[in-house]
């Protein structure tokens, strides 16, 4: 890690300008970033200049206002998993809050962070640029591709890249139909996130994101959030799937699903909402909506080598996920 | 968490009699160290933690290839950063005892994450960015780092000049194999893998600090054999040892990596002595996960088994690659006719060394599946078919003649399958699903273990102070929970003293004898003969000063309590610290000091306490287990194990020896591999979140029952035996579980839900 000061700005404007001088990151809840700078994983210079976003007021409320949910960026997972409000009405995102990371890191994690950290690809995180790949270097390649990819894209990749973004958060938001808003626009959520060199947003590199705001879910509708990990705390997902259903006479009238840790972005499932609108909620209809849900997807090659067991299994993974959040909006 | 005492139920070899009734051993109900608790909570004096303020840091030029010969090394640029103090490069390194790759031997490199130079400078971070300003230039060379494919006959050599990568050698071979297995009503033969494990995870990776005094070299490191690494810094220092002092009052877990051929002691010593200051040599997670410490590597073995139809065994005939696994085999099983070869095999992942029941983990593991099915063949409850085949007390050990101490095997099987209710749960393979639509399986698997014996040449020094209290050196590293309370019983109960009043240091071999290896979990049983001994000593004195008090002769006192009295009349004593005053064995007002040796014959038998093949520990394991067929997820839904551990002396440190071991089972089966990148060799989980440790959220504690079963021979003193490995291996009691669910094997060690789903015929 090398040495870096710490600002402590006032204000948003003041963050956003000591960005755009360059060779500056953004510190919120610091698991990401320290991360990263401890395990000097990228080429790329290293930032001189930490800007604390902690020390802007009114960056972390939950409230609702105008017919939507917002909450501050700087909001905690854990205060997020807790909060009444959204357990009783965006319930997949209390539960994607809650599913993430571990209870020290929600403690600390931001809801901006979730969503804007970096990929996990091992191969994009091996220590002091173990692997040098196309994510950070544009001549590099994706190592994945004849690697070990058991936690790679099953819908292929994008720009080259196959690593999947990581976030629980992302796929309750992009179910929502969210909106995110920065210093320098409001983004809608399917066109927030990229594969943008070594981020996984569209963010400027002096744009900070300040609020989360949701539309408040139609009367009758239910949320819920599944996560498929090999550990049940301290684990990123190998599959998630958020699903926002809305019933009507016994049927489902509107339907927002999303799966992410599938892809490099967080994935609608419009194959599987189509699927199940208009059904009933039920074990055979919420089976076919899986299966439509992973209708595209393809297994990555897997290596001859004994140890590598690919990501075939993803496909099942995934198409069980969303059979089963979908059960869990009946 | 359940966890049972069974008390006096088997009698064999019958120890001697200490003390009987005892007083202090097994009625201890905290230990003295809080091992655990203090390791997590960063409250112990670990080796970065010393000489605060005074020492530099270094930082480590890890070799990122598998396979390489270092053409060129160019420190320049590294030597001119600020703060940069000595740097030293692999050519420096001086061959230490157990030789190892960029040691100044070779140039060539043989698996990633070899330490090729080292800088010290005043910051950690500092270091780390020095130590990556240097330059090394390689000659990358073909690699393999799969077993299979380092058998192929066209795989690259995995070290220059040495092919094939494998050599097949006959580890044994008894009687007629090829006769009897003729003579077998039914065979059965499989071929199951045990995955490659990154072991030595442990909270505090490899580290030492080290400081020159003059001539003489001080230092602090987590070690399982302090004496072990003062003899290697000296040679590899060409000094003598007795400059060379080592302190090790504990380390953040040991398990088989902290033996005395880690480097970072030395390169700790060289950067000191070049830069003149102390200097604290930690590996990052990367390099412990690599080339920094040790690790178990792939195995598998094919096995064939011939039964005649009631299920004695005719013969056992088995290949094992990677190493031999022959111990559950010849320990474990019936058998006259036996043979087994053994294929070690080289590849270019990170050295293999010492983790955790050594051999027992892959032996049980495999033997147990392939002895499992052997059961379905033939029809049988495989509780009923192990009880056929299982070892007993009459027979001298099959590896060794030697006789065997408590051999409860077949009683701990019957108790086990009683209270796990087998015989109700059990069912054909498949044949049950849950009503949330999981399929329900059983599973048993037993072990009769080597590990938990006792190692001859230990030596003790105990002191009793001229206030009674007393003081036990011991030469051990504190690699494990439990060691200190465990010596201090021992002392207490032979002493007659208590336990507030006895204080144990281990790891300063300025203070201690020989302690030797924390390994094989051997430690306590061993040491225990020379804290008795020592003890024995201490209380002979203590008795002939008080027989002159008391106006009587020795054989009339009893000492308990930290005093000494008439045994007819207890109201007349003397104090310890009285006793001890005025008539000291060496010195006057200095206390007592005295050591014990080990080597001593059991009375009535032939053969040495200590010997190793004298004890062994009997494990028996069953689980229940639910399988969701959907996305190939396991749960535990009981999980319970039998363990002979002897006599317990301290009851809470057995039961933490258990529960440690049923966790780590838990790890093998569900995230310890380690894994490597097919295309570079180098390894992808060497951190905390790819290797899938399990979290207190994953772990079923709930559900996990302990059994001590309290067998009574003269395995060591007060007839304990060593329980911390014997209980880690019998995992294959969950893949005979998912094979009772499902009807088909993983037949690998990791049931990882894509292996699962495979298995299954899902995906």
């Amino acid at each position: 890690m090398n040495p870096f000061t710490v600002t402590s700005p006032a204000t948003v404007a003041e963050a956003a300008a000591t960005l755009a001088k360059g060779n500056a990151a953004i510190l919120a809840g610091g698991s990401e970033i320290l991360a990263g700078l401890k395990a000097m994983n990228s080429p790329a210079t290293p930032p001189a200049t930490l800007v604390n976003l902690k020390t802007i007021p009114n960056l972390s409320y939950i409230k609702e206002e105008g017919g939507m949910l917002k909450i501050g960026s700087l909001t905690t997972l854990t205060t997020i998993a807790a909060n009444t409000t959204v357990q009783t009405k965006y319930t997949a995102l209390a539960q994607a809050a809650g599913a993430a990371a571990s209870p020290e890191l929600r403690n600390q994690g931001t809801i901006g962070g979730n969503i804007c950290q970096k990929m996990q690809c091992w191969y994009y995180r091996g220590d002091d640029n173990l692997f040098n790949c196309l994510r950070k270097d544009s001549k590099g390649i994706c190592y994945a591709m004849a690697g070990d990819n058991r936690y790679h894209s099953i819908f292929g990749g994008v720009g080259g890249c196959f690593a999947v973004n990581p976030s629980d958060t992302a796929a309750a938001l992009t179910a929502f139909g969210a909106s995110i808003v920065t210093n320098k626009k409001t983004w809608a959520i399917k066109d927030f996130f990229a594969v943008n060199g070594e981020n996984t947003t569209a963010l400027a590199a002096d744009e900070i994101v300040t609020e989360i705001q949701i539309p408040t879910p139609a009367t009758g509708t239910k949320s819920a959030f599944t996560k498929f990990a090999l550990r049940k705390s301290f684990d990123f997902p190998i599959v998630n799937c958020a699903a926002v259903i809305t019933q009507a006479s016994g049927t489902v009238s509107a339907a927002s699903i999303a799966l992410n840790a599938v892809h490099n972005l967080p994935r609608k499932a419009t194959t599987a909402e189509t699927s199940i609108t208009g059904k009933a909620i039920n074990a055979a209809n919420a089976d076919a909506a899986g299966t439509a849900a992973v209708s595209g997807a393809t297994a990555m090659p897997a290596n001859a080598n004994t140890t590598t067991i690919g990501n075939k299994y993803m496909i099942q993974i995934a198409k069980i996920m969303v059979k089963r959040t979908i059960l869990a909006c009946a | 968490m359940a966890q049972t005492f069974l008390t006096g139920a088997q009698t064999y070899n019958v120890a001697e009699t200490f003390s009987d009734p005892t007083t202090v051993i097994g009625k201890i109900p905290n230990q003295l160290d809080h091992f655990a608790t203090r390791i997590v909570t960063g409250d112990w004096d670990f080796a970065g933690d010393v000489l605060p303020g005074e020492k530099l840091f270094t930082g480590i030029k890890f070799c990122p290839y598998a396979h390489a010969n270092i053409k060129a090394i160019d420190t320049t640029a590294a030597s001119k950063m600020p703060g940069v103090k000595a740097i030293v490069t692999y050519l420096e390194v001086p061959s230490p005892a157990m030789p190892m790759p960029a040691t100044g031997t070779t140039s060539e490199i043989t698996y990633e994450g070899v330490c090729v130079a080292a800088v010290a400078a005043t910051d950690p971070w500092l270091a780390h960015a020095a130590a990556n300003a240097i330059v090394v230039t390689y000659d990358v060379l073909p690699f393999v780092v799969d077993m299979d494919a380092a058998m192929a006959s066209n795989a690259p050599a995995a070290i220059t000049g040495t092919t094939p990568n494998y050599r097949t050698t006959t580890a044994i071979n008894k009687g007629d194999v090829d006769t009897n297995m003729k003579l077998a009503d039914v065979t059965y033969q499989d071929t199951i893998g045990w995955a490659s494990f990154y072991s030595h995870n442990t909270p505090e990776p490899r580290e030492a600090t080290a400081k020159w005094v003059g001539d003489e070299l001080w230092v602090w490191s987590g070690s399982q054999q302090i004496t072990g690494h003062i003899t290697n810094i000296a040679t590899a220092l060409k000094m003598d040892e007795s400059k060379v002092h080592f302190i090790s009052h504990g380390c953040g877990g040991g398990y088989g990596d902290r033996k005395p051929n880690g480097e970072e002691a030395w390169i700790a010593a060289l950067l000191a002595k070049k830069a003149g200051m102390p200097v604290n040599c930690m590996f990052s997670r990367h390099v412990n996960a690599t080339g920094g410490a040790t690790h178990q590597s792939q195995q598998k073995a094919t096995i064939k088994i011939g039964c005649k139809k009631d299920g004695s065994i005719t013969a056992v005939d088995a290949q094992w690659f990677g190493t031999t696994g022959t111990i559950a085999l010849q320990l474990t099983y019936l058998t006259d006719n036996i043979r087994a070869t053994g294929t070690p095999i080289t590849t270019n992942v990170p050295r293999t060394g010492p983790f955790r029941s050594v051999n027992g983990m892959h032996s049980c593991f495999i033997s147990e599946q392939v002895f499992d099915q052997m059961a379905y063949q033939l029809g049988m409850d495989p509780v009923d078919f192990r009880m056929k085949v299982a070892v007993t007390p009459e027979r001298p050990d099959q590896a060794t003649n030697n006789p065997v101490g408590a051999c409860p095997l077949k009683v701990m099987l019957q108790k086990c399958s009683d209270d796990f209710g087998w015989k109700t749960k059990f069912h054909a393979p498949g044949a049950k699903t849950l009503s949330d639509g999981r399929l329900h399986g059983v599973g048993t698997c037993y072990t009769v273990s080597e590990k938990g014996s006792s190692s001859p040449g230990r030596t003790m020094i105990v002191r009793m102070a001229q206030d009674g209290s007393v003081h036990v050196n011991c030469g051990i590293g504190a690699a494990s929970s439990g060691t200190h309370t465990a010596l201090a019983v021992v002392v207490a109960e032979a002493l007659g003293t208590t336990m507030d009043r006895t204080n144990v240091t281990v790891g300063e071999t300025l203070l201690a004898g020989y302690g030797g290896s924390q390994a094989g979990s051997q430690g306590t049983m061993s040491n225990a003969y020379g804290a008795f001994e020592a003890a024995k000593q201490v209380l002979g004195v203590l008795m002939t000063n008080a027989a002159k008090t008391l106006k009587t002769t020795t054989d009339q006192l009893s000492s308990s309590g930290g005093k000494i009295f008439l045994t007819s009349d207890p109201t007349k004593f003397v104090l310890h610290k009285d006793a001890v005053g005025s008539n000291c064995i060496i010195g006057k007002g200095d206390g007592s000091l005295l050591g014990g040796g080990l080597k001593r014959l059991i009375p009535g038998t032939s053969f040495t306490i200590g010997q190793s093949t004298t004890v062994r520990v009997d494990v028996v394991e069953m689980a229940e287990i639910a399988v969701d067929p959907e996305t190939g997820v396991i749960e535990i839904l009981n999980w319970m194990q039998y363990v002979d551990l002897g006599k317990v002396l301290f009851p809470r440190g057995a039961m933490a020896q258990m529960t440690g071991s049923m966790i780590m089972q838990y790890g093998f089966l569900f995230g310890w591999e380690q894994l490597f990148d097919p295309t570079t060799g180098a390894t992808l989980n060497g951190d905390f979140l790819n290797q899938k440790n399990p979290t207190s959220a994953d772990l079923p504690l709930e559900i996990m029952k302990n059994v001590m079963y309290e067998s009574n021979d003269a395995a060591s003193v007060y007839g304990g035996h060593g329980c911390g490995e014997p209980p880690d291996i019998c995992y294959a009691a969950i893949h005979n579980a998912f094979y009772n669910a499902t009807g088909k094997r993983v037949k690998n060690t990791l049931m990882y839900p894509a292996r699962v789903l495979q298995a299954m015929g899902t995906i």
